[in-house]
């Protein structure tokens, strides 16, 4: 059985030395700053203007709780109906897998070049990597991913891949590496990387897209985009190759209209996006345009594990809008590569430690205040804190297999803690000697600064924060006294 | 046993251990607009168009449909047209620029990747959005060719009927069947287009015009 | 109406202040006000960290406890000056199984955060209470978002003479506090704060209110290593003022 997948270039245990310097990065945190706030605005503004917004969520989330619990039956129908289209459906358990499969289409058409346009999962599973390797140059050709393609990065948001860059930051990069003198402005700038391309698109032997959905009913599948470059991926290229997460189906072809009035609100603010391609098969005759081959490759890579559970399954119900990327007060300060993964932000906080397994990225699911602002936003409901909460709670619980190193010494250090407060908090008296500990040890640290400096929850808290003045006497010492002297209020036995 | 098995069964597998059973939900009616007389649609398109800054050209008769061709093409660089085989879009060229010669959608792609102007019907128009919907051509079912046309060239125009309107994406969904081919109930490719093609990549700020048509014009007759 | 309240274990220990004027707050509008001494925490720390059995063993001690005063004592409702508290009393129904289940159920169903309590239950906006100044409101993102508190503190903070409330751009983005959080990531929880912090600073307030006595303790003590003159206060503090003079 195919269990536990894999990210490609995954360094999400170095999550802990990877942040710091992003907060460090005054460049970073200002292009995170103004892309995020902008983004998070637009979508709120184009929300709030749909009268059954909250109709709409209930419904996304029915249809995919639907989905994942039909999900075996869902797949099968879209198979059978993608095959009588003439697509060719491929199943891949892993990366390798998937990535074989791929550039065994490639070498059979004797490809040299294919023209890709955004997938995550692509990233997710090192495609890029493994075409160059059998000879093939794959070129990236949504801007933003082109941007990062040649900037040698990963994207560092699953929406706006290079929402990390500021203009003058893709000003220098498109110069240094084109090797002539650029324009400044953002219109001037994107006509070159549009020119760059164009002879790509001529040029290219396959093109490699992902999927937002798959409908079932009819063997479709539906990619949005607005700049084109999808278009031009599905229409140019002999062969048209689409890469898709098994969580993807829909059952039917009219449930797109809850997510096309979903997804584009969602994930840049907008009504929806300029263009939505629907494919179902390749060209039927030799008079029309577009691709005589059209393959589609289903990706588990540890999807299928996530079912096993009602709080994991939920996970699979994402539909990659970057909504909470972009209001998670977390990502707005660090940006997605500090968190070492293809899935940044809160969606994949929870995506990369369960597809990974968790002792690859068990700091993730730490990495949050539980603040909730990315479930509020999530257009199919998805309770993102509940999962963190989710894996938290099994990273303490299943022992150290399922935790990296940093995760591991950290939690070690807090099982001696929690057990003693939970011992203290049982009963009254030793509660109140550990509250008049806690007191005096704070007293001390407010007049003694170094006190505060030596263990280990003071020191977290006296970076960069002054400790309140604790109190001489606690509430429940005022409540009692109160009720000796006959004021009401003081209440029960004690 | 083969991948594909192997995946279905740790699916069916992992669903049944999680002891989750949903019923299948149930296809909801067609969404429709509260206000769809044929004239708020009409108002509808072309204000939801002009918003993601595409042009709506609201037209009577085919001489004015001309008129707003020969317009669009005069303020163009001057490049060359390219135009579907569709009949409606022959004559509408025809009268608009007399002889001058053209591209069609059978030239080769490298000419079409130079042109200025591409013209194509749009079987399907959303009036909730400024949508078009055109489906990938058909010789044998006689539909158009429009994929490269409607893509390449830097400006694209369509030519829409108001009678050829639907108020919102659901009934466009419903109305996609009738545009199958053959034994399929779905033509190999369906765009969907609203508005010119358009990127924030860098820096959050809009630019229209990226890999697909830098304008969007529709030619909305009103009275056919 | 009587009422049990719980007080939390940070407002007991760190901030009674804000207890005592929920107190006198809850006994103004004519509240008979229950204090069990047995109470101690809701166990909301070591649930948030993941630590599930220790969290549920002071949980259910909570959780009985405060049923008990529902079942057996007379009270109606129960009041927690804090939003994440009262929350947290709401997962406990999750958290704990079996029978425990049903009595954190009957408990979630009773438990109300203080603003909410005085508006949605009694009916009460107007405290005549008295304080002279420009404040600015935080949301604390449990009881915005769990408990959906946002325009109760609003609506109280609005009849309290002399007081100007500013609406700060920020005022539901999350402080950084989070618990454990706070400790393990400090860089990312100060910065989180110092986004608020650079705003309110604008605003021209003399203090920022919340009904969450973590979400102060964070902008507070944030506040006073970057030197500013911002305090922070617990919405009971100024719904229990009476002068005019703060």
């Amino acid at each position: 059985m195919s269990e536990r997948g894999s990210i490609h270039h995954l360094k999400a245990t170095d999550f802990s030395e990877l942040y710091p310097s992003a907060l460090t990065n005054v460049e970073l945190r200002g292009a995170l700053a103004f892309g995020t706030k902008l983004v998070s605005n637009r979508r709120d503004n184009t929300v709030a203007a749909v009268d059954d917004w909250q109709d709409l969520r209930d419904r996304a989330s029915s249809i995919k709780t639907d989905v994942l619990s039909n999900l075996d039956q869902y797949l099968q129908v879209f198979e059978q109906q993608a095959q009588a289209s003439g697509t060719h459906v491929h199943w891949a358990s892993t990366p390798a897998e998937a990535c074989s499969i791929i550039t065994g289409l490639a070498e059979a058409q004797g490809a040299k070049l294919a023209v890709k346009s955004k997938s995550m999962v692509s990233e997710e599973i090192g495609l890029n990597q493994a075409l160059e390797e059998s000879g093939v140059r794959p070129v990236e050709t949504d801007l933003g991913e082109w941007i990062v393609q040649i900037a040698g990065e990963t994207p560092s948001h699953i929406v706006a891949p290079a929402l990390h860059r500021s203009r003058e930051d893709v000003r220098e990069l498109f110069a240094r590496v084109l090797g002539r003198p650029m324009p400044e402005d953002a219109e001037g700038l994107t006509e070159v990387a549009r020119l760059e391309l164009r002879q790509a698109f001529a040029d290219a032997d396959i093109g490699i897209s992902g999927a937002n959905f798959l409908v079932a009913e009819t063997g479709s599948f539906l990619i949005l985009e607005n700049e084109g470059n999808i278009r031009m991926t599905t229409s140019l290229p002999r062969m048209h190759i689409a890469l898709v997460g098994i969580e993807k189906v829909l059952p039917r072809l009219s449930d797109l209209d809850v997510f096309l009035r979903v997804i584009g609100r969602s994930g840049t603010g907008q009504r929806l996006t300029s263009y939505q391609t629907l494919v179902t098969g390749p060209r039927r005759t030799s008079d029309d345009d577009g691709p005589d081959e059209v393959h589609v490759v289903l990706l588990d890579n540890g999807r299928s594990s996530l079912l096993a559970e009602e709080v994991t399954s939920q996970t699979l119900g994402c539909i990659r809008c970057g909504a909470c990327l972009n209001t998670c007060p977390v990502y707005r300060q660090i940006g997605g590569h500090a968190y070492g993964s293809v899935y940044p932000g809160p969606i994949g906080s929870i995506l990369t430690p369960q597809l990974a397994g968790l002792h690859q990225a068990s700091q993730l699911p730490f990495a949050s205040s539980l603040c909730g602002a990315c479930r509020d936003v999530c257009p199919v409901k998805i309770d993102i804190p509940e999962v963190l909460l989710h894996l938290r709670a099994k990273s303490v619980a299943d022992g150290p297999r399922v935790r990296d190193a940093v995760t591991h010494q950290k939690i070690r250090r807090q099982v001696g803690g929690f057990k003693m407060w939970s011992w203290a908090m049982r009963s009254p008296r030793r509660y109140r000697m550990a509250g008049r500990v806690a007191r005096v040890m704070a007293w001390m640290a407010t007049r003694l600064p170094f006190i505060g400096r030596c263990s280990g929850p003071l020191r977290g808290w006296t970076k960069g924060r002054v400790l309140p003045t604790p109190p001489r006497r606690s509430f429940r010492a005022q409540m009692a006294r109160r009720k000796q002297s006959g004021t009401p209020g003081g209440g029960a036995s004690s | 046993m083969t991948t594909r098995d192997d995946i279905l069964n740790c699916i069916r597998g992992h669903i049944d251990a999680s002891g989750v059973s949903t019923k299948p939900t149930e296809a909801l009616p067609v969404r429709t607009l509260v206000r769809s007389s044929r004239d708020d649609m009409i108002r509808e398109f072309a204000q939801q168009l002009e918003s993601v800054a595409g042009c709506c050209h609201c037209v009577q008769t085919h001489d004015e449909a001309a008129e707003v061709l020969r317009t669009i093409v005069a303020e163009g660089s001057g490049g060359t047209l390219a135009r579907s085989s569709e009949p409606r879009v022959v004559q509408l060229v025809e009268q608009a620029l007399g002889s001058t010669e053209v591209a069609t959608d059978s030239s080769p792609r490298e000419v079409l990747l130079d042109c200025a102007v591409g013209v194509t019907t749009a079987p399907l128009g959303i009036a909730e959005h400024g949508t078009i919907v055109m489906p990938s051509g058909d010789a044998d079912l006689g539909r158009e060719r429009t994929r490269l046309v409607a893509l390449l060239p830097l400006a694209h125009v369509a030519i829409l009927r108001a009678s050829d309107l639907v108020g919102t994406i659901s009934e466009a969904l419903s109305r996609l069947p009738s545009l199958g081919a053959d034994d399929r109930p779905l033509p190999p490719t369906v765009t969907f287009a609203t508005g010119p093609s358009r990127t924030a990549d860098i820096q959050q700020e809009l630019v229209l015009g990226v890999h697909g048509p830098h304008a969007q014009h529709v030619i909305l007759l009103t009275h056919d | 109406m009587k009422i049990a309240f719980f007080a939390s274990c940070l407002i007991d220990q760190f901030r009674p202040s804000a207890g005592l004027a929920a107190v006198e707050v809850l006994e103004r509008c004519g509240c008979e006000v229950v204090f069990d001494q047995r109470q101690t925490c809701c166990g909301q720390p070591a649930f948030n960290s993941g630590f599930k059995s220790e969290a549920r063993s002071v949980c259910s001690r909570a959780v009985k406890l405060l049923d008990e005063q529902l079942e057996q004592q007379g009270c109606e409702a129960i009041v927690c000056p804090s939003g994440s508290c009262a929350a947290m009393l709401h997962h406990a129904v999750q958290l704990l199984g079996g029978a425990e289940a049903q009595m954190a159920q009957r408990v979630a169903a009773r438990v109300y955060e203080l603003g909410a309590f005085l508006v949605d239950v009694l009916g009460c906006t107007d405290l005549e209470a008295a304080w002279s100044g420009r404040v600015t409101w935080h949301d604390a993102c449990h009881g915005l978002r769990d408990l959906g508190i946002r325009d109760q503190p609003r609506q109280l903070l609005s009849k309290v003479r002399g007081l100007e409330l500013v609406e700060a751009k920020t005022c539901d983005r999350c402080c950084g506090f989070g618990g454990t959080f706070s400790v393990s990531m400090p860089g990312i929880s100060l910065a989180m704060a110092d986004e608020k912090l650079d705003e309110l600073e604008t605003l021209g307030v003399e203090a920022v209110v919340s009904g969450d006595a973590s979400c102060l303790m964070q902008l507070e003590g944030r506040l006073r290593e970057r030197g500013s003159s911002i305090k922070g206060l617990h919405l009971a503090e100024i719904l229990a003022s009476r002068e005019s003079d703060p």
